[in-house]
């Protein structure tokens, strides 16, 4: 046994002593558990929050979301230029890591458990990149794949001009068909479909990339305009050669306004990941009336949760409008409506990630045994590089109490941790265009109310019969 | 019946000098594949349940497939010929299930497929099976095969059907159990067949149903609906599934506390959860259906021990690398099986390729006695080639101390019923 595969399984085991499938007897077990106790104390840490936030001075928000310059002058050690050169080279290596993928795609396992596509997309891209987003800050300005060849290629020059607010129609049509290829289409995991849709998602963006310039990434393709937003959570980030660290959302202090628009592109976000999680719930199954222990497959439901993602994607967008309309409606300033909900809707930025860590857990805990089993004979043609030997995916961590109750807990406390940050950032984004205190605490109380509306949705999801 | 078991005698001599042929092949230093026409590996589509509602099932399923390919690889592979699997994941899903089917006959060339649990998935995919002809094995229990809605193409001779299962519960629990059941089932197909197929066998034996208690599928408690079972209830019968089946147990034994009737379920209920999960313990004493015992019996025959060896399951039915990840042990012998009797089918129609599939389903057609053997670890069956469905022995367990310990072991006779279907008459 290898030191990685002690470690690997030192993770999984020991860290995460709770992992398995999202199974029959893991939601069973969740179902003995008295989460009827569980979720009425989660939301009272929320309203603790609120009340916190409501009745402290004005400083002290400001002080919880100081940014504290590190004496790291970066720029001693790397310059402007060569960073960029890096971020052309890591680009470039991430294209060619792609293009190898793809081809594996193709050619590899047919099955999608046992193939290196299907499961670096769904199971270690798209589950681990948001978060590390938060942790190592904005990873992905190094990692997208078109960066490098676009700055190298076609010079950056741009065809036509980008308007900032208006691009983020293409990032939000661009995350809303994402959502209905993950959660609508019949086969998302499919290795041949998957690197199909991979290979087009990258050429249109290729071109979009040589019509405006690298900035269509920024700007338009979704997953960097979305992780761009998630680094500018993080707790560390680079600003004039300097690192700088804060309280997640401290460096939203500096920015002022933010495109209107974003509040479709974060609802669109949002949306996606609450739905995924609500639509495996007999609640759902009974509004679309579907037996759930008889549930035929996602070609069954094509309809349904087609409208169910719109609708919900556009319920969102509206409700969570209304509330920043509502609360600054009865205050005695005056404020643009269009020019602070933008910013406002970064508030929803901590809870889109606290659904993603709270719904993708499980499976991740599962997937990345299958990954790290694919990592060690990647070509499928008998290698064993991690000298794993007849390695087996368990999902025994669903299949006890003790692990299924530290599972849950780790998700309750992403929803609620997420719900909590929201709060505060709420508060000191209003904080950044308010004058008086009476202000804030107006402007806060519709949020306050749509926040513990969304802890509950969040908690319950967890909690309920679900299928699969 | 009759007749097939006279074909097999016939069959079973011709099988002595296979068996010959076979033991030159595994001498040590023979080169395995070396007879074989052409040394193309044995295309072998397993339509997996990788994702859905199907996937912790799906996970055992791929275990015991790689087990059982590498056991017949190892032992010369089918016609010394390599089998290689190409899996596909049907999503637990038959709109998937047959766009499988399609890339196994159109884009990976297979000989046959093979595989699915989920009755759903079979229903839907096996007409395509039929339009492809591609010979189909299934190992879903489900009693559409026998029933006749299928086709030739589609046959279950690994895995009894849930027909049988059920009806052969009866004369045991009569006979010990006691003469008044009430049933309680989840209200839709699953648990109408238990009802319908059980009650029948039931009030044939002279046994009486005095209650049933349907319970909506959506239900998550359950107290409201146990005052429905009558007092001078002897024998409740019980086959919830789902997510809330282990707050069923729980509040049935808050509501009875000690003084329980006797308790009769299937383990679909608890099939893959650890029996020292709380709440379970009233199950303690209560008898199960299992299609294969999860845990190794005093009589452990030692095909039972080889095949646990080869999946990596323990004595408790759980992952060796891993004793709380317990197996659909109940359920997963039948892709093992099952692959083992397409080998055989292969071999005795000397099957060459596509152009044979015709030959290989009448050489299934043609079986009927599988001894108790390394090839089924599960135990004797009869196949029948007419419905092209399989019976065995049923075993009943009672939970004793955490463990399911064998009970009683039923006749394959207990679990025949009149043929439904003669797919032998349709043409291929």
């Amino acid at each position: 046994m290898t030191l990685i595969h002690r470690l690997f399984l030192f993770i999984i085991f020991i860290l995460f002593p709770v992992i398995s499938f999202a199974h029959v007897s893991e939601r069973a077990l969740i179902l003995l558990l008295p989460t009827e106790f569980y979720i009425p104390a989660g939301i009272s840490v929320l309203i603790l929050t609120i009340l916190i936030a409501y009745l402290t001075p004005v400083s002290f928000i400001t002080s919880l979301f100081k940014s504290h310059e590190l004496k790291i002058n970066f720029n001693k050690y790397i310059s402007i230029n060569q960073l960029e050169n890096l971020k052309i080279f890591t680009s470039c290596v991430s294209f060619l890591f792609l293009i190898i993928l793809i081809i594996l795609g193709f050619t590899g396992s047919r099955d999608p458990l046992a193939n290196p596509l299907s499961l670096f997309i769904w199971s270690v891209w798209f589950m681990v990149m948001p978060v590390i987003q938060i942790l190592l800050g904005n990873a992905w300005a190094f990692l997208n794949p078109w960066y490098g060849i676009g700055k190298l290629f076609f010079k950056d020059k741009k065809v036509y001009k980008l308007n900032s607010n208006y691009s983020l129609i293409f990032s939000s049509a661009g995350f809303l068909l994402f959502s209905m290829f993950m959660l609508v289409d019949i086969a998302p995991d499919d290795p041949d479909r998957l690197a199909n849709i991979v290979t087009l998602y990258f050429l249109i963006n290729l071109l979009f990339v040589k019509i405006f310039g690298v900035n269509w990434l920024e700007k338009g393709e979704c997953f960097t305009a979305f992780y761009g937003l998630l680094s500018k959570l993080s707790w560390i980030w680079i600003m004039e050669g300097k690192i700088h660290i804060g309280f997640f959302g401290s460096q939203l202090k500096k920015i002022k306004t933010f495109p209107s628009l974003s509040v479709l592109f974060l609802s669109i976000i949002l949306a996606t990941l609450s739905f995924d999680g609500l639509n495996e719930t007999f609640l759902w199954f009974k509004v679309i009336d579907v037996n759930p222990l008889e549930f035929h497959g996602r070609s069954s439901v094509i309809i349904e949760n087609s409208l169910g993602l719109i609708i919900f994607a556009v319920m969102l967008f509206f409700i969570f409008s209304i509330t920043i309309f509502l609360g600054h409606k009865f205050i005695n300033e005056r404020v643009s409506f269009k020019e602070i909900i933008g910013i406002n809707s970064i508030a929803l930025l901590p809870i889109a990630l606290a659904y993603h860590i709270a719904h993708y857990l499980t499976s991740f805990l599962v997937n990345i045994q299958y990954s790290y089993k694919v990592a060690s004979d990647p070509l499928n043609n008998g290698k064993d590089f991690f000298n794993i030997g007849d390695f087996n995916v368990t999902t025994s961590f669903f299949n006890t109490i003790e692990t299924v109750k530290l599972i849950w807990f780790i998700q309750a406390s992403a929803i609620v941790i997420g719900h909590v940050i929201a709060v505060l950032l709420a508060h000191s984004i209003c904080e950044g265009y308010l004058k008086k205190k009476s202000s804030i605490l107006i402007s806060q109380f519709p949020i306050s109310i749509f926040m513990i509306g969304y802890t509950f949705l969040g908690l319950w999801i967890l909690s309920t019969p679900t299928v699969g | 019946m009759k007749k097939i078991i006279k074909n097999n005698i016939t069959r079973r001599k011709l099988m002595k000098g296979v068996a010959a042929a076979g033991s030159v092949a595994a001498m040590p230093g023979f080169v395995r594949y070396s007879q074989a026409a052409s040394s193309e590996p044995i295309k072998i589509g397993f339509q997996v349940h990788r994702t859905g509602i199907g996937a912790a099932y799906g996970r055992w399923y791929d275990r015991t497939t790689q087990a059982a390919v590498k056991v017949i690889n190892d032992a010369g592979g089918i016609n010394g010929r390599p089998v290689e699997v190409v899996a596909e994941d049907d999503g637990t899903d038959p709109k998937r299930g047959a766009e499988a089917l399609e890339k196994f006959a159109n884009q990976h060339s297979c000989d046959v497929a093979f595989g699915t649990l989920f009755s759903h998935v079979v229903i839907g995919s096996a007409p395509r099976a039929g339009e492809l002809k591609l010979p189909y094995f299934v190992v879903s229990e489900g009693h559409h095969v026998a029933s006749g809605m299928l086709n030739r193409y589609t046959l279950q001779p690994g895995i009894t059907d849930v027909k049988s299962q059920v009806q052969a519960m009866a004369p045991f629990v009569k006979e010990n159990l006691g003469k008044k059941v009430t049933m309680v089932y989840p209200d839709f197909a699953f648990g109408h067949d238990h009802r319908d197929y059980f009650s029948a066998a039931f009030e044939a034996q002279g046994g009486q149903i005095i209650a049933k208690v349907p319970i909506p599928p959506t239900e998550s408690s359950f107290s409201k609906y146990f005052p429905k079972i009558p007092r001078d209830t002897e024998v409740l019968y019980h086959v919830m599934v789902g997510p809330a089946v282990l707050t069923f147990v729980k509040e049935l034994g808050e509501f009875y506390g000690s003084k329980s009737p006797k308790l009769f379920g299937f383990i679909d209920s608890v099939e893959a959860v650890d029996l020292s999960t709380p709440g379970l313990e009233f199950l303690d004493g209560s008898y199960f259906w299992e299609g294969n015992p999860r845990y190794a019996q005093a009589n452990q025959s030692d095909h039972d021990k080889f095949y646990r060896a080869a999946i990596g399951v323990d004595a408790n039915g759980a992952s060796a690398s891993d004793p709380k990840d317990v197996s659909t042990y109940a359920h997963m012998f039948g892709c093992w099986e099952t692959l083992h009797i397409i080998k055989k089918g292969m071999e005795e129609s000397g099957y060459s390729g596509v152009g044979d599939r015709a030959k290989l389903i009448e050489a299934v057609e043609s079986m009927s006695d599988m001894p108790l053997s390394q090839a089924h670890p599960q135990g004797a069956k009869i196949f029948n080639g007419k419905t092209h469905q399989t019976f065995g022995h049923q075993y009943i367990t009672k939970m004793t101390n955490g463990k399911l310990v064998l009970a009683h072991t039923t006749s394959i006779e207990d679990t025949f019923y009149p043929d439904e279907v003669d797919y032998t008459k349709q043409s291929f």
